[in-house]
């Protein structure tokens, strides 16, 4: 029973705490909507637009005519704005200005050198600034070359009744973002969400620190109160109390800022649950090793904006590279994180269920350091 | 016998926090435990809490041994440390309801002594009130509250009227001796000698973590008073009367201090009428007189060499 007394009054004093509840709700509401808002651009799928092209045809034969009817055709025009040059030089100055992305030329001897089975190139002078475009030009003249070849290799084996038929090849399927991709808001609702769990773990040093080092400790550790029932009491009070403050600020992002939580909202408030457990575990750990409230207080001051960044918590940095690709997965965060977006835009799978076994694990090893660093503090 | 301390031993690396302690309290006293910071006195109170181990000896309390029966005993003990141990962010009510669920009240038994333990300590009338909007004095009335809801068989008062005023240190002494009559025992300790000359009925002085003296407070006044020192303030000054006084029998110094004469006599020298009679007849007139008694910080300055607050 003594721990479900320690339980509720650790509750009510946090409710009790306005300067908390502030901290703990409003900064985290407010930093979603200006992140959210200020960075929406950054997770927008943006069209790819038609790409400029320069082009100069020298030829005057029917080979190249056969390429100009093909820049003239629906599905070409919607990929390519081709911009007639009379010159190269012309063409390369646009380059240049970045008016194009590429040229496309033809010489003089391109039908000819096709008629007398010799070389005939189209070349493609591409731009460095816009390689992107520079790809897609690149692939529309390796289509036409492709199909001129086939038609050439049949032609040479023999079959005379090779024909050009246009056929209905492309077939349109419009792929949509929504729910496939977390927008700005989405992101930042999980990583603030998971950055002010931890934060929670300044809850367990304080309530942990408080009934051990301080005055009130030697109150409670005289009277006949078994030391795991304050333990678990405490620690279960600051788990529920983060894990209803992480409730209320879901529920609030998801109804007011419409943040996709997904369609399996147990699974999302268990992972909260589990990295809840973990903050506090840190913070009681960190208490009971540094003998001190204002000690673990101020690592875990370092420690949590840490995490947050290189989970990237502020901005996205996911294949970033280097030394905090590695380190990432040493964030609470980062696990966290990743077993929600996971579960929320890619369907839940084995990955969601492996982080969440590795929060746990990590939960048990500072619940166990904290019980071997608090036998030791009693001398 | 309530507690029996036997060789008790206690050692932090190096250092002897507690040497070879033997200390007996009958039940039913105020004891008084006086020593500077750093005696070992607050080591000693918690090895009777169970708070801190010890490494040789025996502690004995109702009778059990502490080792065995540590929760046991724990339920028939109350402490009021020295810095206050009560919630600020939970009202007088609500921390007397905490503390007293941890000893196992519950129901109207605990409710009733919620009334009784605020009544007692005069705060019934602000028990909805949050700690942090009382006086310094409140809150430690509050902190004794804490510690007596559950009618302790032995009460441990760790300084608990530091920082106070004088009307809320009038109370609490008041309520140690009401506590001690409704039958708790008191082990009492400060750094104030009047109040433990006023209420407390055996002392032990501590000090390196050995006991350096004890017994009732007259047994230590009586260690230190082997003389009798009167303090005599005079018209005028005569050193033919100084010469005189020394002359005197039972007399073993005499000196001037301004128009004040310091005479130092024999024990039980009752040389007083005799040493006024002197002074008189050299046609001295007498101002003021003034017999120093000793006191329990004169024997701790005796026993220590230091005072009680150093």
């Amino acid at each position: 029973m003594n721990i479900i007394y320690i339980l509720y009054y650790t509750m009510v004093r946090f409710i009790r705490d306005k300067r908390g509840l502030i901290q703990m709700l409003l900064f985290p509401i407010v930093l979603i909507l200006i992140l959210g808002t200020a960075l929406s651009t950054m997770f927008n799928p943006s069209t790819i637009g038609k790409t400029n092209v320069a082009y100069l045809n020298l030829d005057a034969g029917t080979a190249s005519e056969s390429f100009d009817g093909f820049l003239k055709l629906e599905e070409i025009e919607d990929l390519l704005i081709v911009k007639y040059v009379n010159t190269y030089d012309e063409g390369l100055e646009m380059i240049k200005t970045r008016e194009v992305a590429a040229m496309i030329f033809i010489d003089e001897a391109y039908t000819e050198g096709l008629q007398k089975n010799e070389k005939g190139d189209i070349k493609v002078i591409r731009s460095n600034y816009s390689s992107f475009g520079a790809i897609i030009v690149n692939s529309v003249v390796e289509g036409f070359v492709n199909a001129a070849n086939a038609i050439e290799a049949t032609a040479s084996l023999g079959s005379f009744n090779s024909q050009f038929i246009r056929e209905k090849s492309i077939n349109r399927r419009p792929i949509s973002s929504s729910g496939r991709v977390p927008t700005a808001m989405d992101y930042y609702s999980v990583t603030m969400l998971a950055m002010t769990i931890m934060y929670g773990a300044s809850y367990g040093i304080h309530e942990i620190g408080k009934d051990y080092f301080d005055s009130i400790g030697g109150r409670i550790k005289a009277s006949p109160t078994k030391a795991y029932e304050m333990y678990v009491g405490k620690t279960l009070g600051v788990v529920i109390t983060l894990f209803t403050q992480s409730l209320m600020l879901i529920l609030f992002t998801r109804y007011v800022f419409n943040v996709n939580w997904g369609n399996n909202l147990w699974l999302v408030l268990f992972i909260c649950f589990s990295l809840t457990m973990l903050s506090t575990g840190i913070g009681v750990m960190l208490c009971m090793v540094c003998s001190s409230r204002r000690k673990a207080s101020s690592i875990m001051n370092i420690l949590v904006p840490f995490f947050t960044f290189i989970a990237g918590g502020y901005i996205p940095i996911d294949n970033i590279g280097g030394m905090l690709d590695k380190i990432k997965f040493l964030s609470p965060n980062y696990l966290a994180q990743r077993a929600i977006f996971n579960q929320v835009f890619e369907g839940g799978s084995g990955e969601t269920q492996l982080f969440i076994m590795i929060i746990w694990g990590m939960g048990l090893f500072t619940f166990m350091a904290s019980a071997i660093a608090g036998r030791r503090q009693i001398q | 016998m309530i507690l029996k301390i036997n060789n008790l031993v206690k050692r932090y690396n190096e250092v002897l926090a507690v040497d070879n302690v033997n200390l007996f309290i009958k039940e039913g006293e105020v004891y008084g435990l006086l020593g500077p910071n750093g005696a070992g006195k607050t080591t000693l109170i918690n090895t009777i809490l169970g708070l801190t181990r010890y490494d040789d000896g025996s502690i004995e309390i109702f009778g059990k041994d502490l080792k065995k029966h540590e929760y046991e005993i724990k339920k028939e003990i109350g402490i009021v440390p020295q810095d206050l141990a009560i919630y600020e962010d939970l009202t007088a009510y609500e921390n007397i309801a905490y503390f007293g669920r941890l000893y196992g009240l519950r129901g109207n038994l605990l409710k009733e002594r919620i009334e009784e333990a605020l009544s007692f300590t005069g705060l019934w009338d602000r028990r909805k009130d949050l700690p942090k909007k009382f006086s310094g004095g409140m809150k430690r009335r509050l902190n004794i509250a804490c510690a007596i809801m559950h009618h302790p068989k032995l009460i441990i008062m760790d300084e608990p009227t530091v920082g106070i005023d004088p009307q809320s240190r009038k109370m609490i002494l008041e309520s140690v001796l009401k506590l001690n009559q409704m039958g708790s025992t008191i082990i009492y300790t400060s750094h104030y000698m009047e109040e433990v000359e006023a209420i407390c009925s055996n002392i032990t002085i501590v000090d390196h973590g050995k006991i350096i003296a004890r017994g009732t407070k007259e047994e230590l006044k009586a260690m230190i008073s082997f003389e009798e020192r009167l303090n005599i303030e005079v018209s005028s000054v005569n050193y033919n009367l100084v010469e005189g006084l020394k002359k005197m029998e039972d007399v073993k110094e005499c000196s001037l201090d301004g128009k004040k004469l310091l005479i130092i006599s024999k024990k039980n020298a009752n040389n007083l009428s005799k040493i006024i009679d002197e002074i008189v007849k050299m046609g001295v007139e007498i101002h003021g007189v003034n017999i120093e008694k000793p006191t329990l910080e004169g024997v701790f300055l005796t026993l220590t060499g230091r005072s009680l607050r150093d």
